[in-house]
């Protein structure tokens, strides 16, 4: 029953895809986006069974069929459910069903409704296809979907040049990670002979592999991270992939799609822990991305652009605790991010949707009145981002920094420092969004209105878990090993080697200090940034120096676009117009004299009349066989 | 197989008399008919058996020649391929004005691609693969179009024609080096040869078959050939055509390969990867779609031979997957390009955009055509590139990730074409764009079926190839 069960968590959504892509139009609107809806409810359902069975029995595999075998390589189509991809099922269909509800408020007046909820579905599938993925090309497979949906999503909005561009550029960045993954394949199949992550994972546990194999294979599966969740220095696609609708931003730009390659690290974990070297290179372009982005989050002024810096700096959070063995905490991270991150997307797009299109903060203001639901939401996605006492994102962030500690102070303190700089810009959006007096037009006054029930319900949803999210993996500190629900839910699949070499050995009173030390952070200096963004609400009409570098996002797209985009056109023209014209036609066509003089004879054998042809074909070949009779 | 062989070649010469009036129907039905049969014999194939559908008969054994015809794996492959193609082209021309003569040379193409693939001899393989350039020369020379055709077409003849001489050349050596009395092919592959002249014909054969695939630097024929050719004669070209210098790389140039010397191999498979990078980039920043097909399938193709060149057996199999792939495929877009070109009367990206506000049918079909060149996985293109970047890899790891940047600039112009021709506002020549005929959206779903279809289940092709790779493997494997 449950392999049939997780067969059909998959086809569920896919049915969705092709009835909605193929009929979408005639169902008309509400009944496609029903429709849409219900296909990921119901996986939502059949996830939390899983879910269920697996507490009860362990993981298990579903081989579907074999997709490949070549010589002694042997692909199959199968599935494997355990403790970490039924949890991922679980933030997958469960967010993705909010979204999608969210999704017929926020699109239904787009005639394109049908097709967005076609390819939200094939999204769903692919991002399941991706964690279910029993072997490392079935991750593949649903690695590079979700890179397509996102190609999709992002230029949905087809009739704008800039979004198809937007579109383009993270599918292009995404298939460089992409490439660095297939190498990494490539090692896995010629070491290990096999792409399924349970035998690498029995192989590596032999100990028979040089290191420098196993540091090779970790840096190249890093490399397809980058890309997918927006690492330096492939991160610039990200912030431009905000052009797709809203709901896209919440579900695959923050929630899902980018959190895979944090799951690609912790599903390899055991390969990961004897590659050192990679493990530090993730430490320092995790912290890295999260100070980089956290800053230029600081200096943005379009909504969706301040909470997509956002991600890319949370995000690097994620690598940097992964990068330290704090593999759990890292998962747990990624599950309230997902709840908040998400809530505050929607929350932005549900601002945007009341401010008739509008996203840039400096022409909002004083909505909190306008808008309450939304506020209220916001307000709650706020508290949890910065790590407010006692909301879901003060546990997981408190976890990694306790982790951090343990693993080296500096590294804790660059990390506080990025975690101080969240609390900045995300007052900063949230006052200038929320308070002050309106800075719109009167027009868009006139229009402000609170958005329908379908959107407000996920938020208050969102909203709710984003406050008591935190509650599945209690610091030890506060409810004992009780508490430590996630960790007892991953202590299983950990257990081989993390736990014993990256057990905290701090001392209570250390670890009290340390919480302390946070929590005074985000009272003392976001009571400081409230009153000071209250107070000067538009303060950043002319920026110079540092902060202008910042709003024009360090010039690292210029810079890429010095560096690869340019030359790379060059060369194109460079080859076409020297290399092939000049250069290659005329060696091998002579001079044209030549030519001219084969041409004319050749001439005179194209009458144009194909019984004349025949002929010439029958004595070309006879005459070369008499030929051929001589030489011999 | 013969019988196959007879009724093509009886066809093409009805062909050329069957009224104006009827040819379209006629050649339709007859190139449908040609297809559903081969596909029918897909089901009596035994892959147990390195040859299928034998038939020998004795012809000019003073030279070492015999009709000698039956196919393996990747011949039939080739074979149901070249049927496919055919079909197309009927389908393609379904609502445009052809003489006869020009189905007739089509058949009669037809005819000499089926011998070249069912070859089991040398002398007759060298027969019709001389065939196969006269009908496709007078179908690009009578019905092309551009400046200066005269010049491109006699360029095209005479390269592929100096090709085969060379191959010509080749087995004449081969025939004096092997001292064997016959050239068919069991006699001829065991045989080892490590004679005096094993470099020369193995430059020969390379710049024989390295014209007609092409390898860098002997396409220069291609890209002016692509465009200025009708889309069908393009399609025969670029769809079946050059399949013929891919096939006798792997069936007549392989087995003799093996002797000749490491480095000289090294040359042979840098000179093909030169070409897949140098498509690729070319291909970047182009403004005419036939253009950019032309040189995205210069940079297919250049993959599927250095995959060959490295000689594992996972390029082997690759490389036989991606042939046929890369047939059905390259078809798609050109398919799509004469679409487009018919119905806008453009084909220049610059006067494109917005056709998926027009047509949205048709952009999804294009899309997927589009995903399978860009070896999405789950479409075609994906497994066979995956196992070709594996053996280059193999072969030489940093050669591999070098080959492989091809995927990222292959996404890049792709869909740089896409965008430009299907996104964005209406531009004046699609707004007065004609409605596509429906026949034209069926062909082009039935090949998207295709691309997904063997994307999910790959294994059907595998099995049918995987006998030629191993054939191909233990032959190497006995000389070693």
């Amino acid at each position: 029953m449950y392999t049939s069960l997780a067969q059909s968590i998959l086809i569920l959504p896919l049915i969705g895809f092709v009835i909605n892509g193929l009929f979408g139009r005639k169902l008309g609107a509400s009944i496609s986006s029903a429709f849409g809806t219900m296909t990921i409810f119901l996986s939502f359902i059949i996830a939390l069974l899983l879910f269920g069975h697996v507490r009860e029995v362990g993981g298990f595999e579903v081989n579907i069929f074999s997709w490949l075998s070549v010589n002694t390589l042997q692909i199959n189509f199968s599935l494997w459910i355990d403790e970490l991809s039924s949890w991922m099922l679980l933030i997958i269909t469960g967010i993705g069903t909010l979204i999608h509800l969210y999704s017929v408020g926020y699109m239904h007046e787009d005639k394109g409704i049908a097709r967005f909820f076609a390819y939200l579905n094939l999204f769903i599938f692919s991002m399941m296809m991706l964690v279910l993925g029993s072997n490392l090309i079935m991750l593949f497979i649903g690695w590079e979907g979700v890179g397509l949906c996102s190609y999709l999503l992002i230029g949905f909005w087809y009739k704008n040049k800039d979004y198809g561009h937007a579109a383009r550029k993270a599918f292009i960045m995404n298939r460089i990670g992409d490439l660095g993954l297939l190498i990494g394949i490539f090692l896995c199949i010629q070491h290990f002979g096999t792409v399924n992550f349970a035998e690498i994972n029995s192989s590596v546990a032999t100990g028979l592999f040089k290191p420098e194999i196993l540091t090779a294979i970790t840096m190249c599966l890093f490399i397809g991270a980058m890309g997918k969740s927006a690492q330096i220095p492939l991160y610039t696609w990200l912030p431009d992939a905000m052009a797709g609708p809203t709901p896209v931003s919440a579900l695959i730009h923050a929630a899902t799609m980018v959190t895979a390659g944090i799951y690609l690290i912790v599903r390899n974990a055991t390969l990961f822990e004897m590659a050192p070297l990679t493990l530090n290179a993730i430490v320092v372009i995790g912290m890295a991305t999260s100070i980089l982005g956290a800053l230029i989050g600081l200096f943005q002024n379009d909504i969706k652009k301040v909470l997509a810096y956002s991600t890319v700096s949370q995000l690097g959070l994620m690598f940097v605790a992964a990068g330290v063995g704090a593999y759990t905490s890292a998962m747990f991270h990624l599950t309230t991010h997902a709840f908040f991150k998400a809530l505050l997307f929607l929350g932005a797009g549900s601002v945007i949707h009341a401010m008739s299109g509008e996203q840039d903060i400096l022409k909002m203001g004083g909505l909190k009145t306008k808008i309450k639901t939304t506020h209220a939401t916001f307000l709650i996605g706020t508290l949890a981002i910065i790590g407010f006492p006692l909301f879901s994102g003060f546990f997981s962030k408190d976890e990694i920094l306790e982790k951090l500690y343990s693993h080296s102070p500096l590294v804790w303190g660059l990390a506080l420092f990025s975690a101080a700089i969240t609390i900045v810009y995300m007052i900063r959006v949230y006052v200038l969004t929320f308070h002050g007096d309106f800075r719109g037009t009167e027009e868009q006054r006139k229009h402000l209105h609170e958005s329908p029930k379908t959107m407000t319900i996920p938020l208050l949803i969102l909203a709710f878990l984003s406050v008591f999210g935190g509650f599945i993996n209690l610091p030890t500190l506060m409810a004992g090993s009780y508490g430590q629900k996630l960790a007892g839910w991953y202590n299983h699949i950990f257990s081989l080697k993390t736990i014993a070499t990256h057990e905290s050995h701090l001392s209570h009173s250390m670890e009290w200090t340390l919480m302390g030390i946070a929590v005074m952070l985000v009272l003392i200096l976001g009571w400081f940034a409230f009153n000071r963004f209250k107070k000067s609400e538009t303060e950043t009409a002319n920026r110079t120096g540092f902060s202008l570098w910042g709003e024009n996002k360090f010039y690292v797209d210029e810079f890429y676009h010095w560096l690869v985009v340019k030359p790379f056109e060059n060369i194109s023209d460079q080859l076409f117009y020297f290399v092939e014209t000049k250069l290659i036609q005329p060696i091998f066509f002579g001079s044209s004299r030549f030519l001219f003089s084969v041409g004319q004879i050749l001439r005179i054998l194209q009458n144009g009349n194909v019984e004349y042809y025949l002929v010439y074909i029958t004595v070309g070949v006879l005459s070369l066989l008499t030929i051929l009779i001589f030489i011999l | 197989m013969e019988i196959l062989l007879t009724v093509t070649l009886f066809v093409s010469i009805l062909a050329f008399f069957v009224p104006k009036k009827f040819i379209k129907e006629f050649s339709l039905a007859f190139s449908a008919t040609f297809f559903l049969f081969t596909c029918s014999l897909l089901a009596k194939y035994d892959v147990s058996k390195d040859f299928n559908f034998v038939y020998f008969h004795e012809f000019l054994k003073d030279l070492g020649g015999s009709f000698y015809v039956g196919v393996d794996g990747l011949g039939f492959s080739m074979v149901v391929l070249t049927n496919f193609v055919v079909l197309f082209v009927s389908l393609m021309s379904w609502d445009k004005d052809y003489d006869s003569s020009f189905y007739g040379l089509v058949f009669l193409m037809q005819f000499a691609l089926l011998g070249v693939f069912s070859s089991m001899n040398a002398l007759l393989f060298y027969f019709f693969w001389e065939l196969a350039l006269i009908p496709i020369y007078f179908i690009v020379f009578k019905w092309g179009q551009g400046e200066e055709i005269q010049k491109t077409f006699t360029r095209f003849f005479i390269m592929t024609f100096v090709g085969s001489l060379c191959i010509l050349a080749a087995f004449i050596l081969i025939l004096c080096d092997a001292k064997v009395d016959s050239l068919d092919i069991k006699s001829l592959m065991p045989v080892s040869m490590n004679g005096e002249y094993t470099i020369y014909y193995s430059i020969l054969l390379f710049i024989g078959f390295g014209v007609k695939i092409p390898i860098f630097p002997l396409h220069s024929w291609q890209a002016d050939t692509y465009r200025k050719s009708p889309s069908e004669g393009t399609i025969l070209l670029s769809g079946i055509m050059l399949k013929m210098g891919l096939f006798g790389l792997f069936k007549w140039f392989m087995p003799f390969q093996n002797d000749s010397p490491a480095s000289l191999t090294f040359v042979f498979v840098i000179l093909s990867s030169i070409g897949v990078l140098y498509g690729a980039f070319i291909a970047l920043r182009r403004n005419d779609l036939k253009l950019i097909a032309a040189f995205s399938s210069l940079s297919h193709v250049g993959m599927i031979a250095t995959g060959i060149l490295v000689m594992k057996v996972f390029g082997f199999q690759g490389a036989a997957f991606q042939m046929v792939v890369h047939g059905i495929n390259i078809v798609g877009i050109f398919y799509m390009i004469d679409i487009i070109e018919q119905t806008t009367g453009s084909r220049q990206l610059s006067e494109l955009g917005g056709i998926a506000t027009k047509s949205p049918t048709f952009a999804i079909l294009s899309f997927i055509i589009i995903l399978g060149s860009i070896a999405v996985p789950l479409t075609n293109g994906f497994p066979g590139e995956m196992l070709l970047l594996f053996s280059i890899y193999l072969y030489n790891p940093i050669l591999g990730i070098i080959v492989g940047l091809s995927i990222i600039i292959g996404a890049a112009y792709m869909l740089r074409v896409f965008q430009l021709a299907f996104f964005g506002e209406e531009s004046t020549a699609v707004s007065q764009m004609k409605p596509i005929n429906s026949v034209h959206l069926y062909a082009l779903g039935l090949i998207c079926v295709l691309v997904l279809a063997l994307g999910l289940f790959p294994q059907y092709l595998m099995d049918m190839t995987a006998s030629t790779a191993q054939y191909l493997i233990n032959l190497i494997e006995i000389k070693k």
